[in-house]
């Protein structure tokens, strides 16, 4: 096993690249009406919306955010078509 | 000996360095590479998707500023990357210990130390003297001869100086003198190497006081036969102490008659734990010994620091005579280029062999690290650096700003003068890690860039009500946020068991001198060598031009910041989330900048034994 171990350091260094690059995706994805509304920002079941209630409000959060400035027209964009994605998914009942 | 102002620091004792932690390392280099992509991602959104269109000069200023800043970040987390100690060895007899004899009869080594000194008290010099004559050896017929390199010629010629010469004499040592100070502190070291003998020899600095095992721990070193020279870190032994709150403002109310010592106790009782004013030069230099310096063993790029360090003659005779060589190659080529017949060249050839000198250190304002660099550079020999984890000696620290200042504008102007005329970056013969290992010196020297628009930007905001960003939007945050825990984190991990507070400050508040270095190498300028003064010099008219440019950028930041509230006041800001985001780094920035401004008007207190002594 000695033999082998100085695969371990590059190993660590890659494991390192792949865990930094997973977590800037995973950042990059984080949607402002994500916080505080889902369990966990990292878990991708949660992004669905729940009720229709808490879609209305999701909505209204993603249009108050663009209106304000809060974020661009390229990002109200993004996210619009998220929220329009999941809302059909929940309709048809599929992920 | 003549009591000084050191005197009652005499029972100081140094710092023991931190162990090394292989798991320390390893999480270190798990979160700079997690801290290096988050920097990228928040870049890459900076960059495309935050900059504000309606003051793009301003959005595109910063966004540089911090991008040039993100740099020094990934040199910081390349140079901390691992620890690599040198192994250490007992002292060694014999001259075969260290190099080939050739056949010629083995000796014991002869060591040579030189206390290299221009226009300091004479009786401080003693000090030095006096120590270096208590250095332990444990093998009787090795020599250790000490010698006062005297560049301010105080040999008795001139009555209206110290005598140098007498007090060499009276403690025993050598004396050298030269009549000129051509090269500087190099120049005088160069002296010293033409006469004398020594295989190996350490460069001590007029107050550079040895502990009598210095010689002892380092000298073992050189048995690696490409060891060119060890690095002990300086440690400064005078900077100024801690002092409890329930003391400073004791004091105050002393100075305006109403002392009162129930006051002193209940401030004691709640807040017995907070301290001031300790070093408030900023002079510590654990930090650079500690963490840059030595973890840059592990590329063999610690470069030397002149006092405190052990040297191999061979090594830097070897780098003067290659210099030699290519001085005459170059002429050759010169002349052969002019077309000159082959009598014509020889006489050329022969006349600058009488003229060029041999220059072993080389003649430079920051000759150590120039020096440092062409020995690392040697392909020939491959020569290797140690930087030693433990203080050997014990040094004085610059006791006012103006000193501190020119002591440091000099390294700044130096290290920059080295990057405009002979950039490691393009230097043959040095690896990558070293390369990359000198250009994070030189880079570091580059932060007044940054820094100024960091401190300007506020001030930006507060009086054109632009923002650098389109809004301090959850875009924002999710993305600086975690870059900068991360890189606090860092830092941290890299720095671990060492204070980087005042560091941090002196980093920021440091921007103008620095600035002027910048410029004044940029102009061409040649880098003065100013001998820092190791004498107590108390000239606070001198220092308000250094906090000048500070209390304007404090002064302006104040009034921006009364006149948005007063906008804020009226119902028409038009970006509250700026104001308060520009606020708080408005504050921070202050507190950097008024540590200058405090150590401009600092004077030593006349009761200093009743704080607290670390």
């Amino acid at each position: 096993m000695k033999k082998y171990s100085f695969v371990l350091k590059p190993m660590f260094f890659i494991f390192n690249l792949l865990f930094a690059s997973w977590l800037v995706i995973k950042i990059e994805n984080i949607q402002p009406s994500d916080v505080s509304k889902k369990k966990s920002l990292f878990v991708k079941e949660d992004i669905k919306v729940e009720n229709s209630n808490f879609a209305k409000t999701h909505f209204e959060n993603i249009y108050s955010d663009y209106k304000t400035g809060i974020v661009d027209s390229a990002t109200f964009d993004r996210e619009l078509r998220n929220f329009l994605e999941v809302e059909s998914h929940s309709r048809t009942g599929s992920k | 000996m003549e009591p000084f102002y050191f005197s009652k620091f005499e029972s100081r004792r140094p710092y023991k360095p931190i162990p090394d932690n292989k798991y320390r390392t390893l999480l270190f280099q798990f979160t700079g590479i997690v801290s290096i992509a988050l920097g990228f991602a928040y870049l890459n959104w900076r960059w495309r998707h935050s900059l504000n269109p309606d003051a793009m000069w301003f959005a595109i200023l910063l966004a540089s500023a911090e991008t040039l800043s993100f740099l020094s970040t990934i040199l910081v987390v390349i140079n901390f990357w691992s620890n690599k100690d040198a192994e250490k060895t007992p002292p060694l007899h014999f001259l075969s210990e260290i190099e080939e004899t050739f056949g010629r009869p083995d000796r014991p080594v002869k060591i040579d130390v030189f206390i290299a000194t221009y226009n300091e008290d004479v009786e401080l010099v003693r000090y030095s003297i006096v120590d270096a004559k208590k250095l332990n050896y444990p093998f009787a017929d090795v020599k250790i001869k000490i010698y006062i390199l005297d560049d301010g010629r105080r040999d008795g010629r001139d009555s209206a100086k110290q005598n140098m010469k007498k007090v060499a004499e009276e403690e025993g040592v050598g004396y050298l003198i030269r009549e000129h100070n051509e090269g500087y502190k190099a120049g005088n070291l160069k002296n010293a190497l033409e006469n004398t003998e020594g295989d190996l020899f350490a460069i001590l600095d007029a107050d550079t006081r040895p502990f009598p095992n210095f010689l002892v721990n380092t000298i073992g070193y050189f048995r690696k036969r490409d060891v060119a020279w060890v690095q002990t870190p300086q440690w400064f032994y005078d900077t100024t102490p801690a002092q409890k709150l329930s003391y400073v403002i004791n004091n105050k109310l002393k100075n305006l008659g109403a002392e009162n010592k129930v006051i002193a106790n209940v401030i004691d009782f709640l807040f017995g734990k907070i301290t001031f004013n300790e070093d408030i030069f900023g002079n510590d230099p654990r930090l650079f010994y500690e963490a840059i310096l030595r973890k840059r063993n592990f590329y063999n790029a610690a470069f030397c620091c002149g006092a405190g360090s052990i040297h191999r003659r061979e090594a830097v005779m070897s780098l003067a005579i290659r210099d030699f060589a290519l001085q005459i190659k170059k002429l050759e080529a010169y002349l052969a280029g002019k077309k000159r017949n082959k009598t014509e060249i020889k006489n050329e050839r022969k006349a600058l062999l009488l003229k060029q000198e041999i220059i072993p250190f080389k003649f430079h304002a920051s000759e150590d690290i120039y020096t440092s660099m062409m020995l690392h550079g040697d392909t020939l020999n491959r020569w290797q650096s140690i930087q030693h984890p433990d203080v050997e000696c014990r040094m004085l620290s610059t006791q006012d700003l103006d000193s501190w200042i020119k002591q440091h504008e000099r390294y700044a102007a130096g290290s920059l003068d080295i990057a405009f005329k002979d950039n490691p970056v393009f230097m043959k013969g040095l690896s990558l890690g070293q390369k990359i290992c000198y250009f994070n010196t030189i880079w570091s020297y580059f932060a007044p860039v940054w820094l100024l628009v960091f401190l300007l930007s506020p001030m930006i905001f507060f009086f054109t009500l632009s923002l650098p960003i389109k809004a301090y939007s959850f875009d924002f945050f999710k993305y600086f946020l975690p870059f900068q825990i991360m890189n606090t984190i860092t830092i941290t991990l890299g720095c671990w068991g060492i204070q980087t507070k005042r560091g941090d400050q002196y980093y920021v508040s440091s921007f103008w001198f620095m600035l002027m270095a910048l410029f004044s190498v940029i102009k061409g300028e040649k880098v003065k060598f100013n001998v820092t003064p190791k004498d107590k010099v108390l000239a606070l008219n001198k220092n308000f031009k250094h906090i000048l440019p500070h209390l304007v950028i404090i002064a302006l930041s104040l009034c921006g910041i009364v006149y948005n509230l007063i906008i804020i006041s009226m119902g028409s800001h038009p970006s509250v989330s700026g104001f308060a985001a520009n606020t708080f780094w408005c504050l921070l920035n202050m507190i950097d900048l008024s540590v200058m401004i405090r150590a401009a008007y600092w004077t030593p207190d006349s009761t200093l034994e009743q704080s607290i002594s670390k």
